[in-house]
């Protein structure tokens, strides 16, 4: 009789595992509100040596509309050494049955150059397929090996917004003996089952639900769960390591990657001494160096074996004067030798998006370096790739997170400045003269610090039709806008900006009867709102707050009085702050005031249509209008 | 007389060679150049640019040679980009081109900076075409960028001529050619500029191939453009930049060996019209229709209907049946009956079917090859075939012509997807002669919004309800959308397009008035927090066609191209609450365009309890000249302030 129950459950094993990939098999949940769900998507990684790590993968996605053809994956990258075995996809209809196969040889194999970069070996091979109908089914088959084991696959079990899983599963095995580590992430409310052995992991989950993309929500790293790997000793590119701390990790790129890259010609290091000759203040050296890297050097990324992870010679960056980012950091780095001026390799992710370096999972991660010069009062930060940025100025792209500072001791993980939200400050002061043919004249000057002045201090070099378009979208509301004279200046000193425009609008005044009506913000309105979201499920994130302060000299055309002013508006969230009055100054003479404080921090997901009200109110009171009479 | 001949022929050369720069130094002129008065906004000038195309053996092949020499002069760091080379070269299972020679310097401050030969990276593009990649060294401000390399090439066809303009300016811009007689070369001049040099003379026996004892005569040429302006090309509304940018195009079209074998590439359309019946791709591919008639349900070909009703069917047929693979490919790798097999094909299969099917069911359908809005207008003068990159199909019933393409499935029958709106194409006639026909789209485009409201100044709050009808390709850029999203994302497009609290609470479209031509749609909606002081001003315009000018240039060099008539119109009828009365309108708004081509119409007006609010904007022609662009750009100027600044001035009684 057991025996007879074990195959009865063996046969339904075999029942729920032999399903085909009919469309109408997927749980409804599933589908809701998805463009496409991922059926099954497997993976099997085993290295086989330290320089040796086989991959099989096996990924059936049901596409459910178009936009569901962004999460086939149907590709493989691959690298010089990597090996692609197998690789082919067979496609489904929505009944399940095949309709075709498309074997290795008809995958489009092309350059993986991104925009940005001149040349890299990296290659992908593409499924080429045009879909006839919607729903459809692709099951993609995938293997590969690789000798660089320093980046273990990591595993997310859901892919994007839109995308459900049926079946999630992943193992890790390593048959040669060396010790890695593994970290669950955000596992939390999700079934996942795990097996731990001696020599690997293996990872199961069932069924996870599509998710809704939500304005100002977290990151989706940030709360999908994924598993994070890493080996204890690897291989890259031919050179090998051993690492379980950020300070090793740091110690084995500092040992093989930058030791002795930093070496320049005799001929260089007088030239750059000479320079910085009768300097001795630190940071007046670094400024000076940092000035002649961006006056003379520019980006240019290529990308060649392990020059993906190894910076060119310094030497070598000296002679053509370009590089990418590890290039251009360490030349400097090793210009700021030469003068007597230590810094170190700092290795963080960029982007606008805050992405740290996981403290307590070192492993090769980041995407970009830039340099750190540990003065005695400060610590300074230079961002070699630009040759606008000023000299410890950082932007969006590398505030306020986990970087790895490399240096002859080893790793150091430190956290870069915070632009605090009252530093995100610009302060726009303008002086108006209304005409009665309803026209407006006005200077305009505006202050810009902290993120704000990163979103503008590159504008430098632009052409009067770059201007022209920047101002009419800055002030799109602003109809028959014709622009003066623009001035600009960077006080890379105080890392502040302002630009002065001169503009002119025609028809800026609607007349109704012998009234005149105008809206007494001219120049800084704020009318994003973010859209409506029925049924919010995530936190609301500002991660950038920000202040504007507005002060503006209204003359009134001849003969006009105010018949209305605007009731001075004085909101108060937890988001932040709008306050604005309108106020007569003298005769024909209006006064505009207005301060905006938007404050960064997470919030309740009730909270957002709380915010969006607060959003709405600003904008409904920066649109609002005053009308004249006679 | 001969003596005079052969002393010009000197000049001549003494003209092209003598002042030929040398690779590596500079002239005074180039090294003291500072700034380009001509156009201040430019990063970065060529200085000087010459391209020499000639032909010569190598290794006893003949092989046509492209030399190429620039210098550019960097004048931003926003130039920087101009330091990024790539040089493209085409192969095929016929043969390779090669880049030879490349070589690179950066002069900055006397000082010459070269790219090494292991900078230069080999780049993979496409099946057929690769790139040689390289940046230059050591780039500064004012740097001067100097390359020179050159093509040997086994395509004659690829002598195709010269790009005069660029994104950024040109100060001497030069091509020269050598071309032995036996070679035939089409070529016209495009663009608003005149050439500063255009010299053709003759050379006598200037080429010899090896076994054979003649020789040929070669006509040498020289073309020199100076201070070319840079192209600008950002603005909407407008045709391919090639039809307006300074080139001259080459176009191989015969060639005779010296054993005195003719061989002819495109001459006249005579010639094309007979390779076209026989081609494999495209002629070979209009004759399946007995495969069609083999596989197709026979009540689709055979049935009894009048031959429109038929078309239509069959064209609905092939739009479902087939999904278009986002590829135009017309002169190569057409295989129609395999695209049909599989459902999935390329506008050439796809149409080629539709053509197959229509003459199957005894009808008579033409292939007309096109250009896209994008590629660019196709000469007259003479059939350069890499012109054309579409193919739709001809139909004739009755007298009545329709144009039909069936690789879009919102497309109506009768109409063209908007890339296609490029003024003409040329017909091949199977069994006559081919001709060109002009593609002219329907007219009656328009968006109309008719609007009913109660205002309640009481709470601040009002209801309505408007429909809104698209019609022509209104209505197909309005159903294709509506397909590509869903209806609550719609909606909430709709509410977050107006000004204020707007809520929409109904919405449907009306299906029995609706069909492809045309959609009907109704909403009901909400608005509060309404401003409700003494005096009233509210802006009647809840639905906005334009938030801002679109055209935002102050002068255009090229002309606007808006592919379709157009025809906006706005009435609303307000409901003046009781208590209240209106005190002002908004002032009438008339102009029009000369010759009645565009037209706005602003006016308001009361009647009864009930304000009556008409706006129509008209657009009657689908081009506008350059010199007309200032009066397009004030008519669209005028209609965004009627809408975003008039105001109906309400007051308590």
């Amino acid at each position: 009789m057991r025996f007879f129950f074990f195959s009865l459950f063996s046969l339904l094993f075999y029942f729920s595992f032999s399903q085909t990939y009919n469309v109408g098999s997927i749980p409804k949940e599933l589908r809701q509100s998805a463009d496409a769900v991922v059926r099954l998507d497997k993976m099997d990684v085993v290295v086989e040596a330290l320089d040796k790590m086989t991959v099989t993968s096996k990924r059936v996605v049901t596409v459910l509309n178009e936009k569901g053809n962004a999460h086939i994956h149907a590709y493989a990258f691959y690298e010089k050494n990597d090996k692609v075995s197998k690789l082919e996809a067979i496609i489904y209809d929505t009944r399940g049955e095949e309709i075709k196969k498309i074997k290795k040889r008809d995958f489009l194999d092309q350059s993986a150059i991104g925009g940005g970069t001149l040349y890299s070996e990296s290659r992908v091979l593409v499924m080429q397929y045009t879909p006839s109908q919607y729903p459809y089914t692709v099951e993609f088959t995938k293997e590969y090996s690789t000798p660089n084991t320093a980046f273990a696959p990591n595993w997310s079990f859901l892919d994007d917004y839109r995308v459900g899983t049926e079946r999630s599963e992943f193992s890790f095995a390593v048959e040669c003996g060396i010790p890695f580590r593994h970290k669950e992430e955000n596992l939390g409310p999700y079934q996942v089952e795990s097996i731990e052995t001696a020599t690997g992991i293996t990872y199961k989950a069932k069924n996870l639900r599509p998710l809704e993309r939500e304005p100002l929500s977290p990151a989706f790293s940030d709360f999908a769960p994924h598993i994070k790997i890493a080996m204890n000793e690897f291989h890259l590119e031919g050179i090998n390591g051993r690492a379980t701390t950020w300070q090793k990790l740091g110690k084995w790129m500092h040992d093989e990657l930058l030791e002795g890259r930093d070496a320049l010609s005799e001929s260089t290091i007088s030239y750059i001494k000479n320079l910085v000759g009768g300097i001795s203040d630190p940071l007046e050296k670094t400024k000076k160096v940092y000035d002649y890297v961006q006056e003379n050097t520019r980006y240019i990324s290529v990308q060649l074996g392990i020059g993906g992870w190894m910076p060119i010679s310094a030497s070598d960056v000296d002679r053509v004067k370009y590089g990418d980012c590890k290039g251009l950091t360490n030349y400097t780095k090793a210009l700021l030798k030469a003068v007597g001026v230590e810094s170190y390799y700092t290795v963080v992710h960029a982007g606008p998006q805050i992405r740290h370096l996981d403290k307590n999972f070192p492993s090769m991660q980041g995407n970009h370096v830039f340099l750190n010069v540990p003065l005695e009062n400060e610590e300074v930060w230079l961002e070699c790739t630009s040759q606008t940025t000023p000299i410890n100025h950082l932007g969006t792209f590398t505030d306020n997170r986990n970087v790895l500072k490399v240096t002859p001791q080893g790793g150091e993980l430190v956290r870069t400045k915070e632009n605090l939200d009252e530093e995100n400050y610009q302060f726009t002061q303008a002086n108006f003269q209304l005409r009665d043919e309803k026209n407006v004249i006005g200077q305009v000057k505006i202050f810009s610090r902290g993120s704000q002045y990163d979103q503008k201090y590159w504008r430098t070099t632009n052409t009067r039709s770059e201007q022209e378009e920047f101002y009419k979208t800055y002030w799109n509301y602003v109809q028959n806008l014709k622009l003066g004279e623009v001035a600009y200046q960077n006080n890379e000193d105080e890392i502040e900006f302002v630009e002065t425009v001169e503009f002119k609008a025609d028809n800026y005044l609607s007349s109704a009867g012998d009234k005149l009506l105008f809206a007494p913000n001219i120049s800084n309105r704020n009318l994003g709102v973010p859209d409506r979201v029925r049924n919010r499920k995530m936190p609301l994130v500002i991660s950038r707050g920000y202040l504007d302060e507005d002060e503006f000299t209204i003359h009134l055309p001849e003969g006009y009085v105010p018949e209305t002013l605007l009731l001075p508006v004085n909101e108060e969230t937890k988001f932040g702050s709008y306050s604005v009055s309108v106020e007569p100054k003298e005769p024909g003479v209006l006064v505009y005031k207005r301060r905006l404080l938007i404050k960064s921090g997470e919030y309740l997901k009730e909270d957002y249509k709380l915010y969006r009200n607060f959003r709405k109110k600003v904008a409904t009171y920066d649109n609002a209008k005053i009308v004249l009479s006679k | 007389m001969k003596r005079v001949f052969a002393f010009f022929i000197l000049l001549n050369s003494l003209a092209i060679f003598g002042q030929e720069p040398k690779f590596g130094e500079l002239t005074d002129f180039e090294s003291g150049f500072k700034s380009y008065e001509k156009d201040t906004t430019a990063h970065a000038v060529y200085l000087y640019e010459k391209g020499e195309n000639y032909f010569e053996v190598r290794r006893d092949y003949v092989w046509l040679i492209k030399k190429y020499h620039a210098k550019i002069k960097i004048l931003d760091k926003q130039g920087f980009s101009e330091a990024e080379i790539s040089i493209p070269y085409y192969h095929s299972d016929n043969g390779t081109e090669r880049v030879n020679d490349i070589r690179a310097i950066t002069h900055t401050n006397g000082a010459k900076h070269n790219v090494m030969a292991h900078n230069v990276f080999d780049v993979e593009v496409s099946e057929h075409w690769s790139e040689k990649r390289f940046t230059f060294s050591n780039v500064q401000n004012g740097s001067i960028l100097e390359y020179t390399y050159e093509i040997q090439s086994p395509f004659f066809y690829n002598l195709n001529g010269w790009d005069f303009q660029d994104d950024i300016p040109k100060i001497h811009t030069e091509y020269n050619a050598k071309i032995p007689g036996n070679y035939i070369y089409n070529r016209s001049l495009l663009g608003n500029f005149p050439l500063d040099v255009n010299e053709a003379t003759i050379k006598k026996s200037c080429f010899s191939i090896p076994g054979t004892s003649q020789q040929a005569d070669c006509e040498v040429l020289r073309y020199v453009m100076e201070d070319v302006p840079a192209f600008k090309s950002d603005e909407e509304y407008m045709l391919a930049p090639s039809n307006y940018k300074s080139r001259l195009e080459f176009e191989l079209s015969e060639y005779q060996s010296f054993r005195g074998v003719k061989e002819r590439y495109t001459k006249s359309w005579k010639d094309v019209d007979k390779e076209f019946r026989t081609d494999g791709d495209i002629g070979g591919q209009l004759r399946k229709k007995n495969y069609f008639e083999r596989n197709l349900p026979l009540d689709i070909l055979a049935g009894k209907e009048e031959d429109l009703t038929k078309a239509k069917n069959l064209y609905n047929f092939v739009k479902s049946h087939y999904s278009w693979n986002g590829k135009f490919g017309i002169f190569r790798d057409n295989k129609v009956k395999k695209a049909f097999d599989e459902g999935v094909g390329n506008v050439a299969e796809i149409n080629i079917t539709l053509i197959n099917l229509l003459n199957a069911a005894g009808m008579d359908a033409d292939l007309m090859l096109l250009s896209t809005r994008a590629h660019g207008l196709p000469k007259k003068s003479h059939p350069v075939m890499s012109d054309f990159n579409y193919v739709i199909a001809k139909l004739d019933i009755d007298g009545t012509t329709y144009l039909l393409d069936a690789t879009e499935k919102q497309l109506p029958f009768g109409m063209l997807p908007y890339r296609c709106l490029n003024y003409y194409g040329r017909v091949m006639d199977l069994d006559g002669e081919s001709y060109w026909f002009d593609i002219e789209a329907p007219k009656g485009n328009s968006k109309e919004v008719m609007l009913r409201l109660n205002l309640n100044f009481e709470d601040g709050t009002a209801k309505g309800n408007f429909d809104e009808i698209s019609r022509g390709y209104e209505a197909y850029f309005k159903n294709n959308h509506l397909a590509s999203i869903s209806n609550q994302e719609y909606l909430d497009e709709v509410e977050n397009s107006t000004n204020g609290d707007f809520y929409i609470n109904e919405y449907n479209i009306d299906e029995d008035k609706s069909n492809e031509n045309m959609l009907m749609e109704h909403f009901t909606f909400e608005l509060e927090n309404l401003n409700t002081s003494k005096n009233i001003y509210f802006n009647p315009f809840l639905i906005r066609f334009f938030q801002t000018n679109p055209f935002k240039s102050s002068e255009r060099n090229y002309p606007v191209d808006f592919g379709y008539w157009r025809n906006y119109k706005y009435m609303a009828n307000i409901k003046i609450p009781e208590g209240y009365r209106i005190k002002d309108l908004p002032e009438n708004n008339n102009i029009a365009l000369p010759g009645g081509s565009g037209v706005l119409r602003f006016n308001c007006s009361t009647s009864q309890d009930n304000i009556i609010v008409f706006f129509n904007l008209q657009l009657r022609s689908t081009q506008y000249k350059s010199e007309g662009y200032a009066f397009v750009k004030e008519l669209f100027e005028q209609a965004v302030t009627s809408i975003n600044q008039s105001y109906l001035v309400f007051e308590k009684e």
